[in-house]
């Protein structure tokens, strides 16, 4: 293809780009190019200017060249950095399901780093405890200092010492997709014998969690031979 | 597969919003006469509006990560204009205008009627004249090709829609529609003098 078929090829897909019309390959390939080329740019701003003329849009002084101006202002800029989503529904979703990951991972390194022991049951008409979400706006109680805060010596246990995770508790974000449900609680003689080998390098105070949630045992791990222990229910 | 205008319009923001730059290139080059026309409402001098709308698309894309798609884009660009326009004429001790021009009345407005008392012959004269040398190419082209880029720019057919009206494939309303605007661009070259 000699150059100026290749131009017209591109100058194609910009009269389509215009119409809403090219395909997301096409569209990724022709907005590179259009990054990178004036000529392109200043072609796209003509094909507007056609369209703004015929449906009675233009200003009393059409410039072309606002767009280069702008453009210039912006090279200071810095570039924004949230990855592309397609829709802003699955936006919203894929933001959702990664703060609520963030949430999980920050509550277990904090209650890792401040040596929380099993958390005590909470009571039974706490907020949250009944099955309703949580809220982020909840204050909490007047004994505990706000979550995030870390524990004096003298203090009382900060919350995110005492939350229990996947039980809509309070301090559970509202948002966390298993907040408020009920899970089953084991007695002591219910509950399984203990028979994950686990590293070494894992803390004793993770060891609970991992043996009263069962099915979260990843048969993978890679250090020790851990094994699924079956909870009564089966889970 | 193609997309409508609100849907292309999104994807630019979406990737604007994730770091390509050049998308918001384009929604400038899509939008910048409409909002140059609309701050002209509130500042008269062509010059210091484009000086206004410029300043407007800078705010615009700062503030383009916390947009949701809540409203279409121009929607939210047009907000950003008039505040911005009406910040520039408090920071000049002017008083904006009292009620503002909404989207739908503002695309409505008549060139012949609403902005008459503002225009300065000249600026009046090139407006016109692109308006007219558009019109003049769109009349001297072939009927197919004339037909096409009418039915897409005046009907807002999509090109599937032409090929059907047309009874042609959809390639060829592609095709006739760029030759048609190449045709309107050689003319609107000389006119604005550019090579």
């Amino acid at each position: 293809m000699s150059l100026e078929q290749n131009d017209d090829s591109v100058a194609e897909q910009l009269s389509a780009l215009v119409d809403g019309e090219l395909t997301a390959d096409e569209r990724q390939f022709l907005l590179r190019r259009i990054g990178h080329d004036e000529r392109l740019r200043s072609r796209l701003g003509r094909y507007y200017l056609m369209r703004d003329a015929l449906q009675r849009r233009l200003p009393p002084q059409p410039s072309p060249q606002l767009g280069e101006r702008v453009r210039a202002a912006l090279a200071e800029e810095p570039t924004h950095q949230r990855p592309a989503t397609p829709k802003a529904r699955g936006s919203r979703r894929s933001l959702l399901g990664g703060a609520v990951a963030a949430t999980v991972a920050a509550v277990t390194v904090l209650w890792w780093q401040g040596g929380g022991e099993r958390p005590p049951r909470p009571a039974a008409d706490a907020p949250g405890g009944g099955g309703e979400p949580a809220s982020v706006q909840e204050q909490p109680s007047q004994d505990q200092p706000a979550q995030g805060q870390p524990a004096s010596s003298q203090a009382p246990a900060p919350a995110w010492e005492t939350a229990t995770l996947f039980e809509g508790e309070q301090g559970v974000p509202s948002a966390w997709p298993q907040a408020g449900r009920e899970l089953p609680r084991l007695e002591p003689a219910e509950q399984p014998q203990r028979t994950a080998r686990l590293p070494e390098s894992m803390p004793s105070r993770l060891q609970p969690f991992l043996i009263d949630y069962p099915h979260q045992l990843n048969t993978d791990y890679p250090d020790g031979a851990i094994q699924r222990v079956q909870t009564p229910e089966g889970r | 597969m193609t997309t409508t205008p609100t849907d292309s319009d999104r994807d630019l923001v979406a990737r604007v919003q994730a770091g390509e730059k050049q998308a918001f290139d384009v929604l400038v080059l899509r939008y910048q006469q409409r909002l140059v026309k609309l701050i002209t409402r509130y500042v008269r001098d062509p010059q210091e509006a484009l000086d206004v709308a410029q300043e407007a698309f800078i705010r615009a894309y700062r503030a383009i990560p916390n947009f949701r798609g809540e409203s279409s884009f121009y929607t939210w660009l047009y907000r950003i204009g008039v505040n911005t326009a009406k910040n520039h004429l408090v920071a000049q001790g002017r008083r904006p205008p009292d009620s503002d021009v909404d989207t739908e009345d503002a695309e409505r407005f008549d060139i012949n009627t609403v902005l008459r008392d503002q225009d300065t012959p000249e600026a009046v004269f090139h407006r016109d004249e692109v308006e007219r040398t558009v019109i003049e190419a769109i009349e001297a082209l072939p009927e197919e090709l004339r037909t096409a880029v009418t039915l897409r720019e005046l009907e807002g057919l999509s090109y599937q829609e032409i090929a059907q009206a047309m009874e042609c494939p959809v390639g060829t309303v592609r095709s006739r529609i760029f030759r048609a605007r190449e045709a309107i661009d050689k003319r609107l070259r000389q006119l604005t003098g550019e090579a």
